[in-house]
């Protein structure tokens, strides 16, 4: 996977989430220039994490404010895929606690 | 009007499980936040919550009352038992007529419906239980608690996230302030630790992967807890005639909407509620000596929480003893109010105030008067107790020294 087709796929996700076209999205655009909120700044992190199928640890995030840190973060991720946070158990086998 | 007094309390915490343990471990100032045990939390970003341990539930309930009994309503029953057992009262067919429970819950049994959830969409599981509606419901507590000792009068649960048991104590206190009701059996109760939750937790990303710091400059989130608090409430003439311990009065009530965002919580409105409780019971601010604040320990709140606390105090801050006891128990959710409201009734009574535990640096942007890990000796006229809730609703109970 190449820098630039990461890029690409970030920029998507951010036209899409923002439905803004992918041309108003540049490297150097930031979640504030967007206009998004620390919760929608939240809900643009998960769709990420289900556009490249990572985790994405908390002090990453509080490290994403730009297209260019969440590229530079994820493609981080990506090459260090032993830095994610597992996915959890499938399921807890107890039942509810009595 | 009518004076509201608390007459007997009960507690379920990750700090002990009757009213006595907690207060043990509030005044030495003893966490009991720890690695979650009761579900499997691999790879979960936290793995630390303020748990009950040792809690066993056969000890409180036989084979057919637990298949009907998700554990928020355990925890509930028994800390509501205790309460009534604590208090004394003596229920009459008259008193009964006007005695109601009023609970809150966020989450109601969730853990039920994590698992049969589960078992559904995961196992394909054919058939249910018929057992999971009367355990899932929010109002379980409300509804058991009410039959157990046959109140009839107005019984019901409040569900405001964080803030359900300030809201729930609140409407008992008025209601037998209005005289709707003359007795109530009023608290919170919580267990929001099943995996599905956590991960919905997870998701917020507010919560702490080590510990609960509140108005600690290198404070890291949140961290959940469970349990339960509730309080016998009725009034001064009836406590006093039957010579019932008070515990404290419960002088004041206010709420509030930020009418702002979903998460991110505003001052003015945590502040209105604040000045609502003071003028509800007419309290002047300067007989308050100590806040149990919101405290969560995330970055938003505690800053918002200590500015709102400066907009109604101003210059006599400081002189405000301030902790956020959810540093030991963990933030119960809709509990938390309840259990907040026990620790500083307990710490009212007993004059000693107690402490905010893993306190490491003084924050500019919370500029108060923390009790800092180690509780302090300070008999207080007058404290709050605050709740605010995700979605910006706030409610603020205030307590007074009773004096006839």
């Amino acid at each position: 996977m190449t820098d630039s087709s990461v890029a690409e796929r970030v920029i998507r996700v951010f036209s899409e989430f923002k439905k803004v076209p992918r041309e108003d999205v540049k490297m150097d655009t930031t979640f504030a220039d967007l206009g998004l909120d620390s919760l929608d700044g939240l809900n643009l992190i998960f769709e990420l994490e289900e556009e490249f199928n990572v985790m994405i640890p908390d002090e990453k995030v509080e490290s994403m404010k730009s297209v260019s840190e969440v590229v530079d973060g994820i493609q981080w991720l990506l090459d260090h895929p032993e830095e994610q946070p597992g996915v959890g158990p499938k399921a807890p086998t107890a039942q509810p606690a009595e | 009007m009518r004076k509201v007094v608390i007459t007997g309390l009960g507690v379920v915490s990750a700090i002990g499980n009757n009213a006595a343990e907690f207060w043990t471990s509030l005044s030495d100032g003893r966490t009991g936040i720890g690695q979650i045990a009761k579900t499997d939390v691999t790879g979960l970003r936290f793995q630390n919550a303020g748990e009950v341990k040792g809690f066993d539930a056969s000890a409180h309930f036989d084979e057919k009352a637990l298949l009907w009994l998700d554990p928020f309503a355990q925890f509930g029953i028994v800390a509501a038992r205790e309460a009534i057992a604590d208090s004394g009262i003596e229920f009459s067919d008259d008193l009964k007529e006007m005695s109601g429970v009023i609970t809150g819950s966020c989450l109601g049994g969730k853990t039920t419906e994590d698992e049969q959830f589960r078992q559904l969409y995961g196992e394909k599981r054919q058939r249910y239980p018929p057992t999971i509606i009367p355990r899932a419901m929010a109002n379980a507590v409300a509804s058991h608690v009410s039959m157990e000792f046959g109140l009839s009068g107005p019984t019901f649960t409040t569900s405001t996230a964080c803030s359900s048991a300030n809201h729930a104590i609140g409407q008992a206190f008025w209601l037998i302030r209005q005289g709707a009701l003359d007795a109530a059996v009023a608290g919170g109760s919580e267990a929001p630790l099943c995996f599905g939750n956590l991960k919905a937790w997870e998701a917020m990303r507010v919560v702490s992967p080590d510990t609960c710091r509140p108005f600690s400059k290198d404070r890291s989130g949140m961290v959940l807890g469970e349990g339960a608090a509730m309080f016998v409430l009725e009034t001064a003439e009836s406590a006093i005639e039957r010579g019932a311990k008070i515990y404290a009065e419960i002088a004041g009530f206010g709420m509030s909407a930020d009418a702002h965002h979903l998460t991110m919580p505003l001052s003015t409105g945590a502040a209105k509620a604040m000045r609502s409780a003071l003028a509800d019971g007419d309290i002047a601010p300067e007989s308050i000596g100590y806040i149990n604040a919101h405290g969560t320990a995330t970055q938003a709140n505690d800053a918002m929480e200590s500015t709102a606390i400066r907009q109604v105090f101003g210059e006599r801050t400081p002189g405000i003893y301030v902790s956020s006891t959810k540093s030991m128990h963990g933030h119960t959710l809709g509990a938390a109010g309840a259990i907040e409201a026990a620790a500083t009734v307990l710490g009212m009574k007993n004059g000693t105030l107690p402490p905010n535990a893993n306190f490491n640096e003084h924050d500019p942007e919370c500029d108060l008067n923390i009790i800092a890990n180690a509780a302090v000796d300070a008999k207080v006229e007058a404290a709050i107790s605050n709740s605010f809730a995700f979605g910006g609703l706030n409610a603020v109970l205030a307590f007074r020294q009773f004096s006839n």
